[in-house]
């Protein structure tokens, strides 16, 4: 008679794997066998290291073998438990700047110190450098390009440079296609005309250097504003496609009043009527609107409201005084239907608001501020990011992060004479605020390791909960260290100069912007390791630490905290890489126990020394807690 | 005779035949090789003697019923977890494979023996969908699994999970 326990092996496992996690752990319960088989499967490991370890989109690579795969999620679990990073050393031509990085691409272009020759190159100017590992590639242009159109999409692959042809209405884009197929370690130089695939004459004749973008739509249209009005360009071939407002001779209201929302439609003020109205920038939407230029009906907006904020929440819409009760009846279907059929509710408008300092719409929804998915030299952890990282968790992958040595001795290509500039790519291997992500789910999850966990910056998070700010997502000053891989340094030892200390807290923010102190950055003396505790940090103890540990103190006002608040302190001083570590302090005025405390290593210090010779609260190595789930159960990740 | 409509004899365990068409029995990778390795022997009945009359009449069905289905590629075995991801069954599939337990591990058996892995499919995913939600005990007694664990190794295990269970 056939049954359940004259299922072989590969039966078994054909069964399990169509459970989830939760399942599979219960089916471990059920007997010594099928115990056994679970701990042995790789397969079914593989389901359970995924659910029960942090796993990344990123790294879903089912065409690799399982135990390859858990391999993978054990060591960026073991990494995220140590936050080491990985190191990657580039050389970048000097003179050059970091311009982007993406994946494994680092886009530099010649910096405004450069030398002329820099810019020049077989008798073409250079736009940028695409370094991809050992393989570079240049961009050259016939004609210096103007770097304030300079627009890289890795995601669509191409380039675009602004030609500036010496005249307003002879503006062009040129769009190169980024072509990875240089053979590695050579170098690749592009030719204007064969790579330059598409040349797109802006077509208005009131081109005033003014323009936005070009800004690469989801949608894989090009959109450039000149003054006003939007060009709307097909990239792979730069045909226009229309003209926004549709009407020749109608013009939006002021260059920076229009959005584009989330979903891409275009919404601008009309300059005539200030009537709210939008426009498709997708062929496909548009294809069951027929009127492009739509009015939002209802949708108005007053001018003072317009000129001071935008389209914000308060006076983005305004049904009052334009429209009687009456008529607002007979529109509300129209509006609605409208509403419906545009994707745009009022609840986009409001949530959208405009950037007028940067000229480009600020569309918290993410796209825009997500859609190159890279950073450059100074990562900046806006609030909105990081609200919408929450979001769309897993969207992005890592963190890279330039780190120049100006102490550097330059390199010099004999073959072509080029200096070169050692710099390091540290790849972090999880986000930063990925941490902080499993931070607060612990938090949520009333995990107490989670105290134990933050017990550095607990002080700090009680505070900045009576401060009752009303944003309670980022209230964690992380403190965060990163080692780099110790082998990768004992090859190819590099002093690291630049530490930042990302503090993306924003009550903390608001509180150090609204209170008068100062940021006190110093070594800690020689001496100070014992007392280097928080422990010490009560009452008359904590200005003692103050006094007694910091030597050749910095201090940083708080009006020149950074809106981003983040803070890159460089110490030249070979000691200090020495040394090893700094300490900062955020001391507030009548707020002493807002204590921040970072500690930055350099990668040449002895990892071990850290652990042995550090005061418990603050150098301690720092624990994920349980629900990352990687150390607890010997049972299922025996390996 | 097109090639389809050619027929196949196979022999059960309990020596009954069943002369079924050529492409209905080629839906086992089994039986498709033994035809190839056997040749145009007509006649010849092919030996399954771990299957029994009652359990081919079942599979038959099956077979007859995804006949003109294009069958899974020879190397999408193990590999081919996209397949697994998924705990549905087709609506027929669903209907067809209500039978008491007994059956359905001799399908999944026989399944496994004759090498239809669509079928397989069908009878892993349904023992699954049998197990989830369901306690420890619950498993244990809806499918007679003897509990060999000590006391104190349950408790231990039991401990050492309640963590993946939060």
């Amino acid at each position: 008679m056939a049954s359940f326990n004259e299922l072989d092996n590969s039966l078994l496992d054909r069964i399990l794997r169509h459970l989830a996690a939760t399942d599979i752990v219960k089916c471990s319960l059920l007997c010594k066998r099928i115990h056994e088989f679970i701990l042995d499967n790789a397969h079914i490991q593989l389901i359970l290291h995924k659910k029960y370890y942090h796993y990344p989109r990123y790294l879903d690579q089912s065409t690799k073998p399982p135990n390859d795969q858990i391999a993978e999620i054990v060591r960026l679990n073991k990494n995220l438990q140590e936050l080491k990073c990985t190191v990657k050393p580039y050389k970048i031509p000097k003179g050059h700047e970091v311009y982007k990085i993406w994946d494994d691409y680092v886009v530099t272009r010649p910096g405004l110190e450069a030398p002329y020759g820099y810019f020049e190159k077989h008798g073409k100017f250079l736009a940028c450098s695409i370094f991809r590992g050992a393989a570079r590639m240049d961009i050259l242009c016939s004609r210096d390009p103007t770097f304030a159109v300079f627009k890289i999409d890795f995601i669509h692959r191409v380039i675009i440079l602004q030609q500036s042809c010496g005249t307003k209405a002879a503006a062009k884009f040129l769009v190169y296609r980024v072509n990875e197929q240089a053979p590695s370690g050579t170098e690749r130089i592009s030719k204007e005309d064969p790579d330059c695939t598409i040349v797109i004459d802006l077509e208005e004749d009131i081109w005033t250097r003014e323009e936005f973008g070009p800004r690469i739509l989801k949608n894989g249209n090009l959109l450039v504003g000149v003054q006003i009005v939007f060009y709307l360009y097909v990239l792979v071939h730069g045909r226009c496609l229309k003209r926004i407002p549709s009407h020749q001779g109608t013009r939006w209201f002021r260059y920076h009043e229009w959005m584009l929302t989330s979903n891409e439609l275009l919404v601008g003020v009309e300059d005539c009527d200030f009537v709210c109205r939008r426009s498709f920038t997708d062929e496909h939407r548009r294809s069951f609107d027929t009127a492009d230029d739509a009015k939002l009906v209802g949708a108005y907006f007053r001018r003072d409201d317009v000129s001071s904020d935008g389209l914000s929440s308060e006076s983005g819409y305004e049904s009052g005084d334009d429209i009687d009760a009456g008529k607002r009846k007979a529109h509300a279907e129209d509006r609605h239907a409208e509403e419906v059929n545009s994707g745009l509710s009022h609840e986009n408008i409001y949530s959208s608001r405009f950037d007028r300092t940067q000229g480009e719409p600020l569309d918290i929804t993410g796209y825009q501020l997500f859609e190159d998915l890279d950073y450059t030299v100074r990562y900046q952890f806006e609030r909105h990011i990081i609200r919408d990282r929450l979001k769309s968790k897993g969207l992005l992958e890592n963190l890279s992060l330039i780190v120049l040595d100006p102490q550097s001795i330059p390199e010099k290509d004999p073959s072509t004479g080029e200096s070169w500039l050692p710099v390091v790519k540290l790849e972090l291997p999880f986000d930063p605020l990925e941490l902080e992500i499993l931070l607060k789910e612990c938090r949520y999850e009333g995990n107490p390791d989670f105290y134990e966990y933050i017990d550095d910056s607990k002080r700090v998070m009680q505070e900045e909960e009576n401060f009752d700010t009303g944003c309670t997502d980022f209230v964690l000053p992380v403190i965060r260290r990163w080692i780099p891989n110790d082998n990768d340094y004992a090859r190819d030892p590099l002093t690291i100069i630049d530490f930042l200390i990302a503090i993306p807290a924003n009550p903390l923010k608001r509180l150090l912007t609204d209170t008068k102190g100062q940021i006190l950055v110093g070594r800690p003396a020689a001496d100070s390791r014992k007392r280097n505790t928080f422990t010490d940090l009560d009452g008359e103890g904590k200005e003692r630490l103050r006094q007694e540990t910091f030597q050749n103190v910095t201090t940083i006002p708080f009006s020149d905290w950074r809106e981003n608040a983040q803070l890159w302190v460089q110490d030249n001083d070979p000691a200090m890489a020495q040394h090893g570590n700094f300490n900062v302090d955020i001391i507030a005025n009548g707020k002493e126990s807002l204590i921040l405390r970072a500690h930055c290593i350099s990668p040449l210090l002895n990892v071990p020394d850290l652990d042995e010779g550090c005061g418990k609260g603050s150098m301690r190595r720092l624990q994920i807690p349980k629900p990352v789930r990687s150390s607890v159960n010997s049972f299922i990740f025996a390996q | 005779m097109s090639d389809n409509k050619q027929k196949v004899i196979l022999q059960t365990s309990d020596d009954e035949q069943f002369t079924v068409e050529k492409i209905v029995a080629e839906r086992s990778a089994m039986i498709k090789s033994m035809m190839e390795d056997l040749g145009e022997q007509e006649g010849q009945a092919i030996p399954l003697p771990n299957v029994s009359s009652s359990v081919l009449t079942k599979i038959l069905e099956y077979c007859d019923h995804h006949k003109n289905e294009p069958l899974p590629a020879a190397d999408s075995s193990d590999a081919d977890d996209s397949r697994r991801k998924t705990s549905e069954i087709g609506e027929w599939d669903a209907r067809w494979i209500q039978v008491d337990q007994e059956m359905l591990f001799e399908i999944i058996l026989a399944a496994n023996y004759l090498d239809i892995k669509p079928l397989l499919d069908v009878g892993c995913k349904t023992v699954a969908n049998m197990i989830k939600g369901k306690t420890p005990e619950e498993i244990r007694k809806l499918f007679n699994i003897t509990n060999d664990f000590t006391p104190e190794e349950e408790e231990q295990i039991r401990k050492e999970n309640e963590w993946a269970e939060e």
